[in-house]
């Protein structure tokens, strides 16, 4: 969002003294940071300057409820998606350190084994499926495929750098690591949000 | 691997053309009735946040804070706006669908479209 601010853009007066501090409260409870405060200021404007003066209080409330009920989904998606984003980024430290323990269990030669090689090729193969069916644009995407792709290669490469022992557990908590963010990532910025998001 | 165009959504047209339409005056609740008025079909203002929300992200629109009246509670105010790429968006987004039905029976163009 950009933090820039106009200095005054006025609104349509209040012709009414409608007043729902419950449901403000509410409001403020159930609705995430993004936009709440934008979000309560509409819904009372409009609940102040349009609904009630057309059909009252009484059926301004239900309406103040019928939006605060529809939308918080909404900004519920809005904010987990927002959240997502930043996990992705502290997964990903945690992937790349965890690579490294892998390949030093690689060079100790606890998984200096066939099964290890094949399930890094199907590992790799996977989530470059995953990042060429989804990828509309490069991005988080990419760096899945690359870091499965480093894990394949680059481990002989690597393997003469000291690093914490891991071993099986390691491995497996790689395995893990590496594909869920690829999935993540895919599913987060695939095809667009719904069009009739009404 | 080229580009694909990025078309917006049909309910992303919607807000755009209504964040277009409203000029100066484009925040969640003039967007929200705007569309309300223009297609008789209720909706959520969190619909349309999340909407401009994503638009934001695309780059297809920016957004400016301002102070809250006393009608809104002293809340805070955002007015949207949409921006060249944004614009370039729509026109694509509207085009592509110009061209969709283009010749499919029983979804006549309206009078007056295309260029």
């Amino acid at each position: 969002m950009t933090s820039t601010r106009v200095t005054s853009h006025a609104s349509p007066p209040a012709t009414t003294t409608f007043h729902a501090p419950r449901t403000e409260r509410l409001m403020v409870m159930l609705l995430p940071a993004p936009y709440r405060d934008e979000l309560i200021g509409d819904l009372l404007e409009e609940a102040r300057t349009v609904v009630t003066p057309r059909v009252g209080e009484r059926a301004a409330r239900r309406w103040l409820w019928g939006q605060l009920l529809r939308s918080t989904p909404h900004m519920l998606r809005l904010h987990l998606r927002k959240e997502l984003t930043m996990r992705n980024e502290k997964l990903w430290g945690m992937v790349l350190i965890l690579v490294m323990g892998s390949l030093q269990a690689w060079d100790s030669g606890v998984l200096r084994a066939p099964a290890y090689i094949a399930a890094m090729v199907v590992l790799a193969i996977t989530i470059g499926v995953v990042a060429l069916l989804f990828a509309e644009r490069m991005g988080m995407r990419f760096i899945a495929s690359a870091v499965a792709f480093a894990l394949l290669f680059g481990a002989r490469i690597l393997s003469p750098i000291p690093l914490p022992e891991l071993g099986l557990v390691g491995f497996v908590i790689v395995m893990i690591l590496v594909v869920a963010p690829g999935l993540m990532a895919a599913k987060h910025s695939g095809p667009q949000g719904p069009t009739s998001a009404a | 691997m080229a580009k694909q165009p990025d078309l917006p959504g049909a309910f992303e047209q919607l807000v755009m053309l209504a964040v277009a339409g409203l000029g100066d005056g484009a925040y969640g609740m003039t967007v929200r009735r705007a569309i309300e008025e223009r297609t008789g079909r209720g909706i959520s203002l969190g619909a349309v946040y999340a909407t401009l929300d994503r638009l934001e992200a695309k780059g297809h629109t920016t957004s400016v804070a301002a102070p809250g009246s006393e009608a809104r509670g002293g809340r805070a105010k955002r007015f949207f706006r949409l921006t060249a790429p944004g614009v370039r968006a729509l026109n694509e987004g509207i085009q592509a669908m110009d061209r969709m039905r283009e010749g499919v029976a029983g979804i006549p163009r309206p009078a007056g479209a295309g260029i």
